[in-house]
Order: C-alpha cells, then sequence, then structure tokens
C-alpha cells in the first residue's frame, strides 16, 4: 500500500475506511501535497469493494482550516496573486474535491476542531457530520480569501438563505452545536467520543446494502436540485433495476427468515 | 503517450481525433474510449490548442459499442452500467463541457454511440453519402449515451421520434436539411472542408469561444445530470428485458426479432 506523508488511511474498520488529515502542526491545512494524497485515497476507498462507507476526519486541534496558502502566496507580488500558483492550486484542489463530491459510497465527516474555508466545504460535500463539542465551524473565505466557490453554492442549500448569508458575510466561527441546530451538523458529541460515534453511525450503514445506499445517495442528491418529475420517474427506474439484485433477493429472504441480511453489493 | 485505437494528431492550432479501428467500423471498446478521453483531455489542457476535430478512417465515423466487447466484457447489469457512466463522463460529457469547439468531420457510418457523439460535438459537417441513425431501437435498447434526450434537442420532438421509434438511418444530405449537422459536402471536400471550419474557428478568441459555448449549453442542458442518470437508469432497465435478447440474438442469427413486450 502508498505511504502516505500528510493523511493517515486506514481500511481496518469493518467496511469503512477513514482518512485522517494528519499535518496537525499546520492545522491540517490543504497543502498540494495533501491535496493530491486525499485524492488518492478517497479514488482507492471507491474502487475497493471492502470500503463501504468513508469518514473523514483531522489529527489535532483542527479538523482542516482551509488552504495552504502558502505556496500561492510566496509566488505572490505587490501587483497581486501569481497567476499561474492560483491555477495549479485551485486544480489540484479542485481534482482533490472531485473525488469526495463524486464518491458514491456514503461520507461522514468527524469534525474535531476547526472546520474553516476548505474544511467547512468538506463538510458541505459530506453526506453525515458529526462534530465534537469543542469544534468551531465557519465558511471564514470572507477573511481573506473574499469567497469560497462551493461554500456559496451549496451552503444555501443545506441550511437555507439568511443563516448562508450569516456566515458567508461574517466570516465568522460558530460553535458545533449552532451548526447542529441549523442542520449542518447531524449529531454533537464530547470530543472523546467523536470517533465511536462516527465508527457507530459509520457501522450501521456498512451492514446495509451498498448498492442500497449508492442509489441512496445518488437520488437524494439529485432530488437537491433537479425537478421532482424527473427525480420521480428517476427514482422507479432505479427501483426496478434493484428488483432485479442479489441484495434485494437476500433482503426479502432475511426478512421471511427472520435473521440479519448480509448484503454483497450485486 | 502512444495510442492504438485512435491517431491523434496536431497541426497549428487544431487537434485531430481520428477513430482508427477501420476494420470494425470504429465500434468503441474500452481501450477506445480511453483513448478518445485521453486525447480529449490533452487538447482541452494544451494551451496552443484551440479546436477539436473528430473524424472517423475508413468507411464508418463511428459506429457505437463493440458488440463483441460488450458481449465479453459488459455481461453484468453492473458493468454495462459502470462502463457507461465512466464512457459518458470521459468522452461524451468531456467534449459537451471542454471549454474548445469540437467539430465532427462525419465521413461514413454514424450510428447508435456515433450519432451520440454528433450530438455532443458542437459543430457537424457531413459527407453527403454519410449514412447516420440511432438504430438503438432495432436492437430493443435505447441510447445509454443520453440520445433520447439530446436528440430531441438538436432536432425537435417529432424528427427526433422518428429517427428514435424507427431506428432508421438518414444520408448526409438529409441530415443537413434536419439539423443534425452544418453541412453536408460531396465526399471529397469533407476534409478541407472541416479544416477550414476549423481554421477560421482558431481565431476567433479562445475566451469569448469558451464563454459562448458555455453560456449556449448552459441555456439549453437544463438539469442534464439528472436527466443523464434518468437515460442510464431507463436503459438499464430496458437492457435487462427479454425483448433485448431477443434483438440481440435475432442480430446475431441474422433474421428479424420478435418481440414479446417483456
Amino acid at each position: 500500500m502508498k505511504k502516505y506523508e500528510n493523511i493517515l488511511y486506514d481500511k481496518s474498520g469493518n467496511g469503512v475506511a477513514t482518512v485522517t488529515l494528519n499535518r496537525p502542526e499546520k492545522l491540517n491545512t490543504l497543502s498540494l501535497e495533501l491535496l493530491r494524497e486525499l485524492r488518492e485515497a478517497m479514488t482507492d476507498a471507491t474502487s475497493d469493494k471492502a470500503v463501504r462507507v468513508v469518514i473523514i476526519t483531522g489529527k489535532g486541534r483542527a479538523f482542516c482550516a482551509g488552504a495552504d496558502l502558502k505556496s500561492v502566496n510566496e509566488r505572490s507580488g505587490p501587483e497581486g496573486l501569481d497567476k499561474e500558483a492560483e491555477q495549479e492550486f485551485h486544480e489540484t484542489a479542485n481534482a482533490a474535491f472531485d473525488t469526495i463530491e463524486n464518491c458514491p459510497k456514503p461520507i461522514i465527516a468527524a469534525v474535531n476542531g476547526y472546520a474553516l474555508a476548505g474544511g467547512f466545504e468538506i463538510c458541505l460535500w459530506s453526506d453525515i457530520v458529526i462534530a465534537s463539542e469543542d469544534a468551531r465551524i465557519g465558511d471564514a473565505h470572507a477573511n481573506y480569501m473574499l469567497m469560497g466557490p462551493i461554500s456559496v453554492n451549496l451552503a444555501p442549500r443545506q441550511i437555507g438563505l439568511k443563516k448562508s448569508m450569516e456566515l458567508l458575510l461574517t466570516g465568522d466561527m460558530w460553535p458545533a452545536v449552532e451548526l447542529e441546530k441549523i442542520g449542518l451538523v447531524n449529531k454533537v458529541v464530547p470530543a472523546d467520543k467523536l470517533m465511536e460515534a462516527a465508527n457507530e453511525m459509520a457501522t450501521k450503514i456498512a451492514e446495509k446494502s451498498p448498492l442500497g445506499s449508492k442509489y441512496v445517495k445518488s437520488i437524494v442528491k439529485q432530488a437537491i436540485d433537479s425537478p421532482q418529475s424527473v427525480v420521480h420517474d428517476l427514482a422507479f427506474s432505479i427501483l426496478d433495476l434493484i428488483a432485479l439484485s442479489k441484495d434485494r433477493a437476500e433482503g426479502a429472504r432475511a426478512f421471511a427468515e427472520k435473521r440479519k441480511p448480509q448484503y454483497t453489493g450485486e | 503517450m502512444s495510442y492504438d485505437t485512435i491517431i491523434y494528431q496536431k497541426t497549428d492550432a487544431v487537434a485531430k481525433i481520428t477513430l482508427n479501428r477501420p476494420e470494425v467500423l470504429n465500434s468503441l471498446n474500452r481501450t477506445m474510449v480511453q483513448e478518445i478521453g485521453k486525447a480529449l483531455e490533452d487538447a482541452e489542457k494544451d494551451n496552443d490548442i484551440r479546436v477539436v476535430v473528430m473524424m472517423g478512417s475508413g468507411r464508418a465515423f463511428c459506429t457505437g459499442m463493440d458488440l463483441k466487447f460488450a458481449k465479453e466484457e459488459l455481461n453484468t447489469s453492473q458493468a454495462e452500467q459502470d462502463f457507461f457512466r465512466w464512457a459518458n463522463e470521459v468522452m461524451l460529457r468531456r467534449i459537451e463541457t471542454m471549454p474548445k469547439p469540437v467539430i465532427a468531420a462525419v465521413n461514413g457510418y454514424a450510428m447508435a454511440g456515433g450519432i451520440e457523439i454528433l450530438t455532443v460535438v458542437d459543430l457537424a459537417i457531413a459527407s453527403e453519402d454519410a449514412v447516420i441513425g440511432d438504430q438503438h431501437m432495432k436492437y430493443g435498447l435505447l441510447g445509454a449515451g443520453g440520445a433520447p434526450y439530446r436528440i430531441p434537442l438538436l432536432l425537435g420532438i417529432r424528427k427526433a421520434k422518428e429517427l428514435i421509434f424507427t431506428g432508421k438511418t438518414i444520408s448526409g444530405k438529409e441530415a443537413e436539411r434536419v439539423g443534425l449537422v452544418n453541412q453536408a459536402v460531396p465526399h471529397d471536400k469533407l476534409e478541407s472542408t472541416v479544416d477550414a471550419l476549423a481554421a477560421e474557428l482558431a481565431e476567433k478568441s479562445p475566451v469569448a469561444m469558451r464563454i459562448s459555448k458555455s453560456l449556449i449549453n448552459q441555456t439549453m442542458l437544463v438539469d442534464i445530470e439528472a436527466r443523464l442518470e434518468l437515460v442510464l437508469m431507463s436503459f438499464l432497465v430496458g437492457a435487462n428485458s427479454e425483448d433485448r435478447n431477443e434483438g440481440i440474438r435475432a442480430f446475431n442469427e441474422k433474421r428479424k426479432p420478435v418481440f414479446k413486450g417483456r
């Protein structure tokens, strides 16, 4: 297996892969190297059939404090940003974020501390967010970066207009419990119970049919921004497909035999 | 990178991708889709390239899926789903969304997946005697690459239904008349006409070109991700029908299929 230097990648869980951002001294900011490793790990988790759920978390005080702007800022002069450096960063970040956005498996963000800017965006891409009581979460792009392209698009779909405006215009970070109230965080737990809670949720999902999870995730995401009638037809087409699957037959058998189903994803 | 199934050439600001499996009428297998995708990616990233041209060698532009490959490798519903989703992403959507104009030079047969390439390119010039059709209906299928969605956008509903329901083919000249291609020219004028068009577009501002293409796509391709997903899932439902097996059997046995509606 590949050796990672900026993340930890652990597949020892039962159907659960955990990606831990591991630059604690830099608050797990997204450097080019970290982004490339994140992309590689997510690509592996997506293709490895044994992986059914992915947890993303961070080591130390931060979940992820956003972009490591050193590579861009160091090459910028008084006239402004170095365009090439800026472009390289965006391309690398987009490639990494694409692997999160397009991963067909459920992703749980276990937010252990600061989740700012790019870290906030990882929360927006994740399917489920579980946060530590001490976590502080915010868009924060307004402070230095002016605007986060993912935040402005996804935040209003997830937490509504007014709260998005407040969070994105002030650049403030809020305690996790505030974000739980408005629906960005599923659950807030004591810091020492965070990974336990994330793993419990992940395991519960991993026991369900990977085929079912994949389709639920895909349709639910489509339902957020596509017309109800198109998604209606899509959902019923997929139901026809599901009816042909081994997992659906196993579900029916297990129900009849009053036992736990053993799903394979086929 | 070297290519086995396509020829990829760059001349001045124009990149040309020639599908090059003439012995199987440029039908698509995994390698070919992958190589087309690689070439598109290269053309997109190369700052010296401003226009992409796609054409086929021999008698065909592209005749869709290589059925031998499909039989051997796409033998489960999941394998089919994975392949089509991937092919849609690396080839069809890439052509549609890439920031540079893509021109198809339709030199001959353009069927099934071949007409789907035709629906995602920006401009198309056809040889007058090119043979173009959707064809899927003949085998109890529909276009998993989005034909039932994109053909009506190009042709209007009436003509689209005619082409899709009958599975018939039309000539390059007829394709020009109904608006499926921009222009049909005598076969020996095809390459020079396409080259001239490509050279003309290459002189335009790449910035204005990129933005214009994106804006036109935004106008026409509303909710495209969900609709393409719906097309693919509907294809897979149809693909699991008895009728589809009968369609393939009849094709292999060179007889007329008998469809039962199951």
